[in-house]
């Protein structure tokens, strides 16, 4: 019986493990999708140096092709949800994300 | 040789090129080619320019010497200019313009390569794994295929005597063995780079130890400090990708060092010592920039350098920006990098959390069977959690931005005005820290409103007291919502009220003043000749009675009834009545002699009968006795305009204008006389008569064509009219049913609304009710403080004065009470 109680005991603990690495895990998982959003749509991405701007942000995942030109002009900064590339590498995400657009298309 | 051509000019250039050849490398061959080089000035090829195409057996019509300039011309030696002069490679490119002539083939000297090596199939037989992607990163091959060392026969040998020495009991591997070595090099290299000028002066083991220790290698620092990031344990071990796989079974640098340094030292520091030029392997040639004029067989072979570009400041500030940028970039990068590895670490924690809690399952199910406990499942199955997912909360932040919009617009103006300086629901998070119920961001902002006036009221110091008091006001109005804005009794302006009611009937007054008089203006206008039947809507033109047989609440709904009303009295027209019975004194009428009948005939009835060559003007027509006209005026108003109808003056006068009736008259005289057809006058008039000969009412016999309305579909009247009645009793009846059960709807979904708005109102009203208290509170304190300042003297004086909190109350009831109603 003892031994019973301890195997409970146990079994609580790991529960209550399991439970807060869940959380830990989709508190990751939000950092990584806001951190990503802020890096991806950099607001303050075109910085002008002696007269000539270069763009800023997202440019790991969009390579730095021109990246060592100038720009002139307005640079757009819109980003597609497939450029997520840090959050995209997590099945859970993708999972969440088809769920939420099966969602979107009930409403 | 190819056969020379008849061309004098060919022969010339052959003994030219002959000549170079007999002189090999001397000046004269070299001067020919050097002047060929200037002739021939070759051109990038373009879509423009001609070229020649030559097939195989035009070639040895070829003129030769043109051959051999294009030879040398085209050679492209790839190395620059003054390295060709190398021995070898100039002896060729000499070579090459003669090597027609089939001479024995020179060569740069190059290490032999082409010998093949039997065992290799016994070494490398790893099969090739098409890798998902082609491209992993971009790093390079050295820097990914672990220890730069490569072992070769005499290490084998060296690593045999020390197994034996340690008699299998420590073994050293050999990929491990290659670390070691790699790391003497790197640290040799670092700390005595001319070591190939007295390759003996080869530090000891113990002098160059603390390098090593020092010295990164593998980056076994960067991955500790990551493993200590992520959050691994450190005895955990994995593998980069920039790791080789070989790496994962050697132990650290540092213990290495310790259990084999001394030994694999003495055996690496022999063999550099022994090597030419202290390298043990052959390494890449690098160009230096003192050793530029050395002439070198191989300097075809080095490794190029990229020649830099020149620097201005200019670019230079440009190119640390961009460093720097370059930097912020991979920073964030490496940020999230991070941030993956760390979710990665914590997702595989949980598969094993899981398989645990799936074990301690188990056998806590097994013992539970056998102690036959009941009950206590609720740790023993897996319970749904409600997880909150990014897009979840996404939804739930969309969902809030809506409610408060609603919020927003169905709040009173001044709290919208309000959130002009309003902080977004984001800030105010952020600043508290955690989500916040709706009801406390409304109380935030309110709050963050109240403090940006005090500020604005602060800025603005020196203020008049009824501004003071205006802005009180302003603020009151921030609780209670109003529309009207309450002036202080100096402001309301000195005047004398008018009611409403009163200027509205002066207005209406002088329109239909000046509408009056326009009409009389009109009147004066048209005199005698017009009547105007437009300026009275009410005007009659004739009295109808309806006939006996038909009733007054049946006759509205038939058209055709109307045919029936008896005019009794025309207003414009007197004798109306009479001219429709036919018993009209105006109208005379004639027998089919032509005898006018007396007027007291009443046998027959005295139709008019329009006939316009009728001279007799006094026969009218069965048009009508009065003549109206339809008239658009000045912005379309439509009038219609009476004239009496009298014919005044002789038709004939008229025709005459259109016929020539003594033309005709003459014809008729002279019925014999032959005239052009076109000509004739007389059929001209026969012809304007036959245009008026069915203008009439009546047939060739003097009878009319139509007795009766037309009957529709051969139903008699009144049969009609039934059918007709209840055709719209039966639509208007549908058309009422429709308009009730819709009014009823209305009446049903409006009540709904009202008590929705009901509540929401009184929820609004609480929610105002808290956010006065704190804001009283507030102000009280406020209230110290300005009277602690006062005391202290200063000037300063806070527009926020504090309200008295029953009057502010009642204000707000007053004011939801109004709203309610």
């Amino acid at each position: 019986m003892d031994a019973y109680e301890e195997l409970k005991k146990g079994l609580k603990e790991s529960l209550q493990q399991q439970r807060e690495l869940e959380d830990e895990f989709d508190r990751l998982q939000q950092e990584i999708y806001d951190k990503e959003t802020e890096y991806l749509s950099n607001k303050n991405n075109n910085v002008t140096v002696a007269g000539s701007r270069t763009t800023y942000g997202g440019n790991i995942i969009k390579g730095f092709d021109g990246f060592h030109k100038t720009h002139h002009g307005d640079a757009q900064n819109h980003f597609h949800n497939d450029d997520r590339l840090f959050s995209l590498s997590s099945a859970i995400f993708v999972k969440q994300q088809h769920q939420d657009a099966l969602q979107d298309h009930i409403e | 040789m190819p056969t020379p051509t008849t061309n004098g000019r060919h022969i010339k250039s052959r003994t030219k090129s002959q000549e170079s050849n007999d002189d090999g490398l001397g000046s004269a061959g070299s001067a020919s080619l050097e002047s060929s080089n200037s002739r021939f000035r070759h051109r990038k090829i373009s879509v423009k320019q001609r070229l020649r195409i030559y097939k195989p057996n035009d070639l040895k019509n070829l003129d030769q010497d043109e051959l051999q300039q294009r030879d040398v011309a085209d050679i492209e030696t790839g190395v620059e200019k003054n390295e060709e002069k190398e021995v070898h490679l100039h002896r060729i490119l000499q070579k090459g313009s003669s090597h027609l002539n089939n001479q024995k083939k020179d060569y740069i000297p190059t290490p032999d390569a082409s010998t093949k090596w039997k065992d290799f199939d016994q070494f490398y037989q790893g099969e090739f794994n098409e890798p998902s992607t082609y491209i992993k990163f971009s790093a390079t091959v050295e820097d990914c295929c672990g220890a730069p060392y490569c072992m070769d026969e005499k290490d084998e040998e060296f690593m045999q005597e020390l197994a034996k020495r340690y008699k299998g009991e420590n073994e050293i591997t050999e990929d491990e063995f290659e670390i070691l070595c790699s790391a003497f090099e790197s640290a040799i290299h670092e700390r005595q780079p001319f070591l190939s000028t007295d390759p003996h002066s080869v530090l000891s083991f113990e002098e160059l130890k603390p390098t090593l220790l020092k010295s990164d290698y593998a980056h076994i620092n960067l991955k500790t400090d990551l493993a200590k990031e992520i959050g691994l344990e450190s005895e955990r071990e994995f593998l980069t990708q920039f790791d080789a796989e070989s790496q994962i079974k050697t132990r650290p640098l540092a213990v290495l060092l310790e259990e084999f340094g001394p030994d694999v030292y003495g055996h690496w520091k022999e063999r550099k010592i022994e090597s030419p030029s202290t390298e043990i392997f052959p390494q890449l040639k690098f160009e230096r920039p003192d050793e530029k004029e050395e002439v070198d067989p191989y300097v075809c072979f080095r490794r190029r350098d990229v020649r830099q570009p020149r620097k201005t400041r200019r670019v230079d500030i440009l190119n640390s920006q961009k460093l720097r940028l370059l930097h912020q970039e991979l920073q964030h990068a490496k940020e999230l990098a991070l941030l993956v590895a760390k979710r990665e670490k914590v997702s595989m924690d949980l598969l094993e959390k899981g398989l645990n809690v799936f074990d301690q399952r188990c056998e806590v199910k097994k013992l539970k069977r056998s102690l036959n406990v009941k009950g206590e499942d609720e740790d023993l199955v897996n319970h749904k959690r409600k997880r909150l997912n990014i897009f979840a909360n996404q939804r739930k932040l969309r969902e809030q931005a809506a409610a408060e919009a609603a919020l927003a617009t169905t709040s009173d103006s001044s709290v919208r005005r309000g959130y002009k300086n309003k902080l977004s629901r984001k800030e105010l998070e952020s600043r508290s820290g955690h989500k916040l119920s709706k009801q406390q961001i409304l109380q935030l902002q309110s709050q963050s409103i109240a403090a940006a006036n005090k500020q604005k009221n602060s800025l603005k110091v020196p203020l008049a007291p009824d501004e003071q008091q205006q802005q009180l006001q302003q603020q009151q109005q921030t609780v209670a919502s109003h529309v009207y804005v309450r002036l202080p009794s100096s402001k309301v302006p000195d005047l004398t009220l008018e009611e409403v009611d009163n200027l509205l009937a002066k207005k209406e007054k002088n329109a239909r003043k000046f509408v009056q008089d326009r009409m009389e203006k009109r009147k004066a206008g048209d005199g005698n000749v017009f009547f105007n039947l437009t300026d009275d809507p009410y005007n009659p033109v004739f009295d109808i009675t309806l006939p006996k047989g038909v009733s007054p609440s049946n006759a509205p709904f038939s058209s055709i009834a109307s045919s029936k009303f008896e005019i009794s009295r025309s207003y414009y027209s007197k004798h109306l009545s009479e001219y429709l019975k036919g018993s009209s004194k105006d109208v005379k009428s004639f027998s089919k002699e032509g005898e006018r009948l007396p007027q007291n005939n009443f046998k027959v009835k005295k139709v008019e009968v329009y006939d316009p060559f009728q001279s007799n003007n006094e026969v009218h027509s069965r048009e009508y006795p009065v003549k109206f006209r339809r008239r658009t005026g000045r912005h379309g108003i439509q009038y219609m305009d009476r004239k009496p109808n009298t014919l005044n003056h002789n038709v004939e006068f008229v025709l005459s204008k259109f016929l020539d009736f003594d033309a005709i008259e003459q014809q008729e005289k002279n019925a014999d006389e032959t005239i052009n057809v076109y000509d004739s006058k007389w059929d001209e008039l026969s012809r304007f008569y036959d245009k008026w000969k069915y203008d009439s009412p009546r047939n060739e016999y003097g009878l009319k064509i139509s007795d009766e309305p037309s009957r529709l579909n051969q139903i008699s009247n009144s049969t009609q009219v039934i059918r007709f009645g209840t055709m719209l009793g039966s639509k208007s009846y549908e058309q009422l049913r429709e308009v009730t059960i819709k009014y009823r709807q209305e009446y049903i979904t409006r009540m709904k609304q009202q008590k929705l708005n009901d509540q929401k109102q009184l929820q609004l009203q609480h929610q105002q009710e808290q956010q006065l208290q704190r804001e009283q509170e507030e102000e009280q304190e406020q209230e110290r403080q300005d009277d602690q300042t006062f005391v202290n003297g200063s000037s300063i004086t806070h527009s926020s004065t504090p309200v008295a909190s029953p009057a502010l109350k009642s204000r707000i009831s007053a004011g939801s009470n109004d709203s309610k109603s």
